[in-house]
């Protein structure tokens, strides 16, 4: 994230609204963002994201586009209250809410410029001055593609992801959508790196893994079907926060694999604030600088080990996770400094280790 | 713990799995000891009649006190030394298998392994844990086993071994799935919970874990189907291999007709946030794989492969 980003969510996160707020913020949010953005004065952490995520719970089925858009864009708007960074919808949410069905060929919508439901979520993204996950069919030189379009604070279309594992019956010999790429892109945000997958995506696992590679910090999953544990695997195996949005639930999912948070049947949204500067460590050495770490620490640092014991909470491997809560501490120092390695990357380590001496 | 049928009015793949928890006695001062209190906590799984126990990792020596130079205890693949010997005589005794995970010595070479006593007594299988720790290998000498494991077939089925650290890969497991394993025993110290239940539900394969705090069966979803505690040290509880995982659409559709004919000689289960379904024979003349022919109905894996295959037709 460039420091630009940093001072400007600090900014957000501070300043009460004036017209110097709306001279540094330029274009990007209007006085109601502001007043919104001013309503509370406390310090973000460092690397914190707010997110909220809906799920499609009694939004269909709506008899127009127009109908269901406002549907949706009235859940958002209460999700909007938490003042999130980021918002994820549901897969082909316009499409699915509405039970009149028109061709594929007739919704999707152009990826680089903003058709009926990109322009209206993309003015909300504007006015609430937060990224969307706008998931819509798109059409792209001919070609038609399962799409979530990451629209930006400005509302305006800053990536596009294509479901890299239709069905077969969306694909419907090449005359439905296309499949997107193996190797799906990652997207800057002034948060973080993020990915995407969708729905059937899930049952797969060279995506995710490619997305760890690329440096996805949060990967978003519109989707229909709501995934259950196999999301959780998914944010264990790649230690990143995974956030659903489906047909029956929304969640957000801890890089540890453990849930943060989820819609529910009275609240048809889900909404939490995730520290992108943490880590998931192994449990040796790690179990054993912890004290030490505390005492420099105290309070700047939350450890947290997924503990042998317990009814299914933990991993049951002993595997920690360290956060920095202090604005000027980045956890990889912490690490460094206490000579503690990544999880991951102390299991490349290891496996050299044993191919070296595999006989 | 529910009560399990006796050998003779068990399905054809039902197959009765104890597993034996190491917590409460360690830390121990002998080996002998250890052996004592081992033998005597697989006692309470005798009156079930299991088909297979699993122990835990490399239990004679795991938080015991009483140190020993490698070569000491390190016992022979082929022919049975002290420990296994021991172990041999119960499971001859009880007519069952036993995972018995003990370091073994073969050709000059020490693994943490884990040896398969068959029904009478007679090492059928070995299995060299994959992924050591590093201080395993440079600490202590051993050599880790090859990432393609091998699967050992017994008179109830085709089954694997993991040990502990391998449960943070997935080269071997995956391995194992390959070659047709049903149950995957995993000796243990630590318990490794979730991970154990992502790994079931990703090989389709039953779990059982034998470790230093816990033992567990595991369903081929992942479910918990039994866990020892601390009134119970050990586990025992009935599996059927006659039991597939299926995509859930849009073959579902054809649940009610399956219901309709076979009645209660079939149990389906939808799992809906995972969008799976199970569908398993209690009868001792139906098989899954006919339902599924009959109904045209894929496995997931061949519903998976199916659909990667349109994909790559299609993706430009």
């Amino acid at each position: 994230m460039g420091k630009n980003a940093i001072s400007r969510r600090k900014f957000l996160g501070r300043t009460t609204a004036s017209s110097i707020g709306l001279g540094l913020i330029g274009q990007s949010a209007s006085v109601s963002a502001l007043d919104l953005k001013s309503a509370r004065d406390i310090k973000k952490l460092r690397r914190e994201v707010k997110i909220a995520s809906i799920d499609m719970r009694f939004l269909f089925p709506e008899k127009s586009l127009d109908a269901g858009i406002k549907k949706i864009l009235n859940r958002m708007e209460k999700a909007a209250a938490y003042q999130p960074d980021i918002i994820c919808l549901p897969e082909s949410f316009s499409a699915l809410m509405v039970s009149e069905r028109r061709p594929r060929s007739e919704i999707a919508e152009d990826e680089n410029t903003p058709g009926p439901v990109t322009g209206s979520i993309g003015e909300f993204a504007k006015k609430h001055n937060c990224y969307v996950i706008c998931p819509i069919i798109t059409k792209n030189e001919g070609v038609m593609y399962n799409s979530a379009i990451l629209l930006d604070r400005e509302g305006k279309i800053s990536g596009v992801f294509h479901k890299t594992r239709p069905v077969s019956t969306e694909i419907r010999e090449g005359k439905g959508v296309i499949p997107g790429p193996v190797r799906p892109p990652v997207f800057k945000t002034d948060f973080g790196k993020i990915g995407m997958q969708m729905c059937f995506d899930a049952n797969w696992f060279e995506s995710w893994a490619y997305m760890k590679d690329d440096g996805a910090e949060i990967v978003f999953f519109p989707s229909q079907f709501p995934g259950g544990r196999i999301l959780n695997f998914h944010a264990w195996k790649n230690n990143y926060y995974v956030v659903s949005s489906t047909g029956q639930d929304a969640r957000i999912i801890d890089i540890s694999g453990i849930d943060i948070d989820s819609s529910s049947f009275q609240l048809g949204y889900t909404w939490a604030a995730v520290n992108l500067e943490k880590e998931y460590i192994p449990t040796y050495p790690g179990k054993y600088r912890i004290p030490d770490i505390f005492r420099k620490y105290g309070d700047a640092v939350k450890i947290k080990v997924y503990r042998d014991s317990g009814g299914g909470a933990g991993t049951g491997a002993g595997h920690i996770t360290i956060e920095s809560l202090d604005p000027d501490l980045e956890v990889r120092d912490i690490l460094k400094e206490f000579e503690i390695p990544i999880f991951r990357e102390e299991l490349e380590a290891d496996g050299r280790v044993q191919e070296k001496y595999r006989l | 713990m529910r009560s399990v049928p006796d050998r003779n009015n068990r399905l054809p793949r039902e197959v009765c799995i104890a597993s034996i928890d190491l917590r409460g006695i360690w830390p121990e001062e002998t080996v002998e000891k250890r052996i004592e209190d081992i033998l005597r906590r697989m006692e309470n799984v005798y009156s079930f009649e299991p088909d297979v126990i699993c122990l835990p990792e490399t239990f004679q020596t795991s938080w015991v006190n009483e140190r020993k130079k490698l070569d000491e205890y390190a016992e022979d693949e082929e022919v049975p030394g002290p420990v296994t010997s021991i172990i041999a005589e119960e499971a001859k005794k009880q007519n069952c298998y036993i995972v018995c995970p003990l370091v073994t010595k073969n050709e000059g070479h020490y693994y943490n392994s884990a040896i398969l006593l068959d029904r009478k007594g007679e090492i059928s299988g070995v299995y060299h844990k994959t992924h050591l720790v590093p201080s395993e290998i440079i600490e202590v000498g051993l050599t880790p086993g090859t990432i393609e494991p091998p699967v050992f077939e017994t008179d109830f089925g085709k089954v694997g071994m993991q040990i502990c650290y391998d449960a943070n890969w997935f080269d071997s497991w995956d391995h194992l799935k390959k070659q047709g394993a049903e149950i995957i025993f995993f000796p243990s110290q630590a318990p490794f919970i979730n991970v154990l239940k992502h790994h079931a539900w990703i090989n389709q394969a039953y779990i059982v874990s034998s470790t230093g705090e816990g033992a567990r069966i595991i369903d081929i979803t992942g479910d918990e189907i039994a866990v020892s505690g601390m009134f119970e040290r050990w586990v025992c509880a009935t599996v059927n291999l006659e039991k597939a995982l299926l995509h859930v659409w849009p073959f579902v559709r054809k649940v009610d007709d399956i219901r309709k004919k076979y009645k209660n000689k079939i149990n389906v289960k939808i799992y809906h946030p995972e969008n799976w379904m199970v569908l398993e024979s209690r009868d001792p003349d139906i098989r899954v794989k006919d339902i599924l022919r009959e109904y045209e109905i894929p496995t997931y894996d061949e519903h998976i492969s199916m659909n990667d295959k349109v994909q790559n037709e299609y993706r430009h």
